[in-house]
């Protein structure tokens, strides 16, 4: 029985919210109790994609089916 | 003695068992003549060599290729006597060779897919930038297998790759190809990109790709198609229809999925840009608020000013005051002197005196006769004196 992830990282989505985050604390009007909550959650996101593009690896499954005719 | 004898029937029956025992199979090399296609079911044609031609005959959904006449052809099937007393080869399976005949065959099926327009641009679908499962049809024990896995992990990690192993050359290539690239169609959780791979070959080699069938697979797949066949040079009718083309499985590694050390590069940059974005923030923010401060400050400015000016006002007063003094004094001494030029006592220090009748000066002699009293003042000294007479005027 293969014991799939619960989770999976969606690398695509994460760097999009870390681009949204910077976007965002580039505008001229934020907050600045607002701004340091997002620049946290930027800096974790950060932490998060690295942590990914440094240990991650990759599963190789042979399926076993032949193809036939 | 005469032999016995059978009938004709009994004969062409015998006939074929005996060729059914010698030949269940033969593969035969030819050349094709008279090609014939009958009402879309069956094909009739010739198969002949410099001497001698065989009739052929096989069903029109076996034709797994374009087949004109002058291409060479392998044929696999069984010798058959038809009921006529003719002699036909009941074809099985036909291939093209030599690469004439397989280069002809490939120009046909391009050329009617192309006018489909299975191979425009437009039908192109992009492959996601960041896949995480992958189909992978190839044939798992060959180099292309190896350099795509090579260069796949040490670009990326926390791919699931799927591989679906197939031959990738020879005749069941095709039907295999097929049905892998259904098959990955139809999984419940289906992976993001199909990849079919194989490395560099001749062009018999490369023929699986060029089957009309797989082509058609890769054109109904509901899921982006990345291919990459053979070397630069050789491009495969599935080449064209996949939604990415790779010259390589070198090169479908790389379009596949991007390189960990260039977006860790990235991700540094991003991080600075963040940390960048959070000074100008702050910087902003105490710009603001500075600027506030200075607005607050020239409300505090203008009571200064005006207490200034207020200031400078009552530090002149003093002068003015000391101006109108000394004024004043002047007129006062100015004053003073005629005051003491009209006081009477003054006069008399130039000679004069105060005469005066019982206690009033006198200017006249009214009330004055002889023995009268009278007292005169002097600048210094008084004299009582007795009137012994009066005169008039001072002639």
């Amino acid at each position: 029985m293969a014991t799939a992830k619960t989770t999976t990282f969606e690398f695509g989505k994460k760097l999009q919210e870390l681009e949204a985050i910077t976007a965002v604390l580039e505008r001229e009007d934020v907050d600045l109790d607002r701004g340091l909550v997002q620049f946290e959650a930027g800096m974790k996101l950060v932490a998060e994609l690295k942590a990914y593009l440094a240990e991650a690896t990759n599963r190789v499954e042979v399926i076993k089916q032949k193809y036939e005719a | 003695m005469t032999p016995q004898a059978i009938s004709v029937t009994e004969f062409v029956a015998i006939l074929n068992e005996t060729m059914q025992f010698a030949f269940p199979s033969v593969v035969i090399e030819g050349e094709v003549s008279g090609w014939k296609v009958w009402q879309n079911r069956y094909v009739y044609f010739d198969i002949k060599d410099a001497k001698t031609t065989l009739n052929c005959f096989m069903p029109v959904y076996l034709v797994k290729t374009p087949v004109e006449d002058g291409m060479d052809v392998r044929v696999e099937g069984s010798p058959k006597l038809t009921d006529k007393g003719r002699f036909s080869l009941t074809v099985k399976s036909l291939e093209l060779t030599g690469e004439g005949a397989i280069r002809r065959a490939f120009e046909l099926l391009k050329a009617k897919l192309e006018q489909e327009g299975l191979f425009g641009y437009e039908r192109k679908r992009a492959l996601p930038e960041y896949p995480i499962r992958i189909g992978l049809v190839t044939a798992p024990a060959s180099a292309a297998y190896a350099d795509f896995m090579k260069i796949v992990n040490a670009r990326w990690g926390g791919l699931t790759i799927e591989v679906a192993p197939v031959q990738v050359q020879g005749k069941v290539a095709p039907d295999q190809i097929v049905a892998a690239i259904n098959a990955f169609n139809q999984e419940a959780r289906p992976v993001d990109v199909i990849v079919v791979i194989r490395g560099g070959g001749s062009l018999e080699d490369l023929q699986a790709f060029n089957n009309e069938a797989v082509v058609r697979a890769l054109v109904a797949s509901r899921i982006p198609t990345l291919v990459g066949v053979g070397h630069e040079v050789d491009i495969s009718l599935a080449d064209l229809v996949a939604d990415v083309r790779a010259a390589t499985p070198t090169d479908a590694a790389q379009r596949l999925v991007r390189d960990r050390r260039e977006l860790s590069q990235q991700l540094e940059v991003m991080s600075q840009n963040l940390g960048r974005a959070l000074d100008g923030v702050l910087a902003l923010r105490s710009d603001q608020i500075e600027a506030t401060l200075r607005q607050l400050s020239q409300f505090t400015e203008r009571p200064r000013r005006l207490l200034e000016v207020q200031s400078a006002r009552l530090a002149a007063y003093p002068r003015r005051f000391e101006q109108q003094l000394k004024l004043s004094a002047s007129q006062i001494d100015q004053q003073g002197k005629l005051l003491h030029a009209m006081n009477p006592r003054g006069v008399l220090s130039r000679g004069y005196s105060i005469t005066r009748l019982q206690g009033r000066a006198i200017r006249d002699l009214a009330g004055v006769k002889a023995g009268s009293e009278l007292v005169i003042e002097l600048h210094q000294g008084i004299i009582d004196s007795t009137v012994t007479g009066t005169r008039d005027g001072n002639r």
